[in-house]
């Protein structure tokens, strides 16, 4: 299993780095151009949500890290930052719920959803005081 | 972060295709950094300058997220109350599936080409 990582201060200047990481990890293993930007908007949608709802409160950085699971045809993006208690994700948006909140202008619940529709699964986590949020994609 | 290059974005006006109407061009990566950048632009020609019927030229447009999406949402109604509207053409594929994803085509005309978003607005 191949893995890298690099740790970035939660700001939106770094939105860009942490997409070019990513996408400098994928082309070593030649994954498609679709897989790659999924997952760098999902990343990109996780750090977002950070910078602008966590770091206000407490300044922190973000740390990602990708593996590529080559016997389960995987990638692995794990995006994690310091935080006294686990990171409650708020419920997920059904699509029918997306459709309705576009339609009365609300953009509350986008990224969320996004992030849930552009990977195949997605697991929470808490270790040794920092919230984990683990994305999974499957590679051809 | 003295070496970290962040998002380059850019909106520009390109003219006014048809009487009453303006062409704005996006290049580069509209995300939660330029954002910002971007509502002040569109902030500034719907309130200011008056200006309601916008066609958007996303071919240039390199990649979007939410931040970047919910700009258009939060204009769209004000645009429409000036009896105007946002067309989005070129549309890069890439970016029409984060659109699609998420339903903007209910909201948003998305179209090939200018000449389509001129004969949406009845200029052609």
């Amino acid at each position: 299993m191949r893995i890298n990582t690099i740790s970035l201060p939660a700001d939106t200047r770094i939105l860009a780095e942490l997409r070019s990481f990513i996408s400098r990890t994928a082309q070593n293993i030649g994954i498609d151009p679709e897989t790659l930007h999924s997952l760098e908007l999902a990343a990109d949608e996780i750090a977002t949500n950070v910078i602008e709802h966590v770091a206000p409160e407490m300044p922190c950085d973000i740390f990602c890290r990708c593996s590529i699971d080559s016997e389960n045809h995987t990638v692995i993006c794990e995006i994690s930052w310091q935080s006294p208690e686990p990171f409650r994700p708020e419920s997920l948006p059904e699509t029918e719920d997306i459709r309705q909140r576009l339609e009365s202008r609300q953009p509350g619940g986008l990224g969320i959803f996004l992030i849930h529709a552009l990977v195949d699964e997605i697991e929470y986590d808490y270790q040794e005081g920092r919230s984990v949020i683990r994305l999974m994609k499957k590679i051809e | 972060m003295a070496q970290i290059t962040p998002s380059q974005f850019g909106a520009t006006e390109a003219g006014s295709p048809a009487e009453g109407i303006t062409l704005i061009a996006l290049t580069g990566q509209l995300d939660a950094h330029t954002a910002p950048e971007f509502e002040r632009f569109l902030e500034e020609r719907v309130r200011n300058e008056k200006k309601a019927k916008l066609i958007l030229d996303f071919s240039n447009l390199e990649y979007i997220s939410s931040a970047g999406l919910g700009v258009l949402m939060g204009l769209i109604e004000e645009v429409r109350s000036q009896s105007g509207d946002m067309k989005l053409i070129k549309v890069p594929e890439k970016i029409y599936h984060v659109l699609d994803l998420l339903g903007f085509p209910i909201v948003f005309e998305v179209l090939p080409q200018l000449e389509d978003a001129l004969s949406a607005f009845g200029k052609k």
